[in-house]
């Protein structure tokens, strides 16, 4: 028999001063369905189980089911980041100015310059100007980086203005581009350190993982002390269940001792 | 003359930093034969409009290396089992020596008739631009049929030299040298064997893309190995032919070294699922596409459906290797993406600057809506595209055209058979 209610929930944290659930919703995978089905997906994921952070890009093709599931709520029930690979001012504009179209909502709660390549984050400081005073305008609540690269982490946190980074982090250290896996987590330590929101993507590795999913994410969520959110890629509701089943049982456990 | 496709779900893939799929329900502005704007309203009071309110709006299917004329003539006529037990070669015992036949034989009208019924099925399997191999005799007829119809159609005469390799159906290997033959700009090889040192030299200075049949089965490679102490690929390469302008149809004999090769020259693999599921031949898209291999699909001999191409696509990449590694949409994006880059053309992609070549899918018959391309790639037919679209023109199917021109094809057939049954078949 179906259970007909389902206790598993996320846990609220803050990332960089936005409150959020600890599970993001990577919507990558959901851009295969129709923009109502992906979007009551999502919509059940912040009823069923409190995920209310949903991470998007253009780029992933998602935004049509992001913007399906985002009008099903009050627009501050929900946090919502994407993101621009542009480099210059106009390209950052285009890129805030579509998302906001597509996602039909007056602001974006979080804004990241994504997946800065190794080399690139001066090049790039245009763009995040840009969004910094997006954000004064109130079209922004947060701001930060994506990156693969462990020196930019590193160098992210020096910059003030930064509130929050994203990167690939997983026990393999796959899909990080520069610098290895101990190299990352040194810079995500010290980003967590300066008071920047860090939530870490791939944390199976992009499929890489998936024989050993319980094991994948027990080992990411053992690193919790400097990582505040997940932000795990699913196709579906069962896939974010399973994970957050998975990291409710390690702190579950932990209350228990 | 603009049009504007309204209301429709348009699926296509995007390339911003991924390749990704998006579906959107959105109005498409279409001006000389080219998208011109996407967005969620479009009003223009002097276009004409196509109503797309509850259809599924997609990138016409790109076919890289079909075989109109074979896929004809030889259906029903090839072997439903492997080779392999026979060490015969399906092209040189059957295919090559029916469609001679069928050149010499057939009038200029018949040979239309045979072309028009071949396009017909394309169109009907969901094609909107073909690269053909076709024998030099129907070139005509495919180019005379293709501007009526209005499909777009890249026509690749492919030539063969002298001492073409005869199948020995006791296992024994017959290859006699081979010489002469010739070879223009904007035709094709038909494969290593069939090919003398005077048609590469000339290949070499062509420009364009280069289609060629390799790695298409065993018989082929040890004819290969035989004659030239090397793989058909290898052959390919040292003949400074594997390049990034060479699109190879076949691709399902390959082994570790032939697909870096392919990788290392930027060369593209058609493959046909459906005559490999048929013929009981390898089918290593995902192995070919690990090895960052840009590989696409086309029809071949066994049929001219790109549908059933991308439906045994998805099911040959799960054969192949774990369920999660090919996916409807990895037979979608071979179906249109890697198509366009073997091709170097501006379609299957639907995104301003692109040809406006669109399907029309009504989703009634497959099913409540939730994932379009696992519903049209496993589920779909025919049946389920009720209007095409080539180069911003609506292009008419009706179920009557199809069968007056299934027989013309057949009386056609007929004849070629009557002749071939006396000597091959």
């Amino acid at each position: 028999m179906l259970p007909t209610r389902n206790p598993v929930r996320a846990r609220q944290v803050s990332l960089g001063g936005v409150m959020v659930s600890q599970v993001c919703f990577g919507t990558e995978h959901i851009n295969r369905s129709v923009p109502e089905f992906g979007g009551d997906i999502l919509a059940d994921a912040a009823r069923l189980h409190g995920i209310n952070f949903w991470d998007t890009d253009n780029a992933y093709g998602s935004h049509t089911q992001v913007a399906a599931g985002l009008a099903q709520f009050p627009r501050e029930e929900i946090v919502i980041t994407s993101k621009t690979y542009g480099r210059s001012r106009a390209e950052a504009e285009y890129d805030l100015t579509r998302t906001l179209r597509e996602l039909d909502t007056p602001y974006i709660d979080i804004f990241l310059l994504h997946e800065v390549a190794a080399g690139s984050l001066d090049e790039k400081m245009p763009a995040f100007q840009y969004i910094l005073e997006m954000q004064k305008k109130g079209f922004i609540r947060a701001v930060g980086l994506s990156t693969h690269c462990a020196p930019i982490i590193s160098a992210a946190a020096d910059i003030p203005q930064v509130q929050i980074v994203c990167a690939p982090f997983n026990r393999e250290g796959s899909r990080i581009e520069e610098g290895t896996l101990e190299d990352m987590e040194r810079a995500l330590r010290k980003a967590h350190a300066r008071g920047k929101g860090v939530y870490v993507i791939k944390v199976l590795g992009k499929g890489e993982l998936t024989y050993d999913i319980p094991g994948a994410l027990r080992w990411a969520f053992e690193r919790r002390d400097f990582i505040d959110v997940y932000n795990l890629g699913v196709a579906n509701l069962s896939e974010a269940r399973e994970n957050l089943s998975v990291l409710n049982a390690l702190y579950d456990g932990e209350a228990r001792q | 003359m603009k049009t504007i496709v309204k209301g429709g779900l348009v699926i296509t893939f995007i390339h911003e930093g991924y390749h990704s799929i998006k579906m959107k329900y959105a109005d498409l502005l279409i001006e000389d034969g080219r998208f011109l704007d996407i967005k969620e309203e479009i009003t223009d009071a002097s276009a004409r409009v196509v109503d797309a309110h509850g259809l599924w709006v997609l990138p016409g299917l790109v076919d890289v290396a079909s075989s109109a004329a074979g896929a004809v003539l030889l259906n029903g006529l090839l072997p439903d089992y492997s080779r392999a037990r026979w060490q015969g070669s399906m092209i040189h015992g059957r295919a090559l020596p029916v469609l001679e036949i069928a050149s010499d034989l057939l009038s200029e009208e018949e040979k239309r008739a045979v072309m028009r019924y071949a396009l017909l099925l394309m169109l009907d399997g969901g094609a909107t631009t073909l690269a053909d191999l076709t024998p030099p005799a129907f070139a005509g007829a495919l180019r005379h049929e293709a501007e009526s119809l209005g499909i777009r159609a890249l026509i690749y005469p492919e030539r063969t030299a002298q001492g073409t390799p005869a199948a020995e159906h006791s296992g024994l290997l017959r290859v006699p040298p081979r010489k002469g033959g010739e070879f223009a700009p904007g035709d094709a090889l038909f494969s290593v064997e069939t090919t003398s040192p005077e048609m590469y030299a000339q290949a070499r200075r062509a420009q364009g893309p280069l289609l060629v049949r390799a790695a298409y089965c065993e018989y082929e490679r040890q004819v290969s190995r035989m004659a030239f102490g090397a793989s058909p690929l290898e052959k390919l390469d040292k003949e400074g032919l594997l390049t990034g302008r060479t699109i190879v149809a076949g691709g399902y004999q390959t082994d570790f070294f032939d697909r870096e090769r392919l990788r290392t020259a930027g060369a593209s693999v058609a493959m046909s699922a459906v005559t490999a599921m048929q013929d009981g031949v390898p089918f290593p898209i995902v192995t070919l596409l690990k090895q960052d291999v840009n590989t696409c699909l086309s029809t071949g001999y066994f049929g001219l459906s790109m549908l059933d191409e991308m439906r045994q696509a998805a099911f040959g990449g799960k054969l192949e290797s774990s369920a999660t590694q090919f996916q409807a949409s990895d037979a979608f994006y071979a179906a249109t993406i890697a198509g366009a880059q073997a091709l170097g053309e501006q379609i299957g992609r639907i995104e301003p600057g692109y040809n406006a070549d669109l399907l029309f899918v009504d989703p009634t018959a497959l099913g409540p809506h939730n994932y379009p391309l696992i519903q049209l790639v496993y589920r779909g037919g025919s049946r389920d595209i009720v209007s095409r679209m080539v180069g911003g023109r609506m292009l008419p199917l009706e179920r009557a055209s199809l069968a007056s021109s299934a027989a013309a094809a057949q009386r056609a057939a007929q004849r070629v058979w009557a002749e071939a049954r006396k000597t091959i078949l």
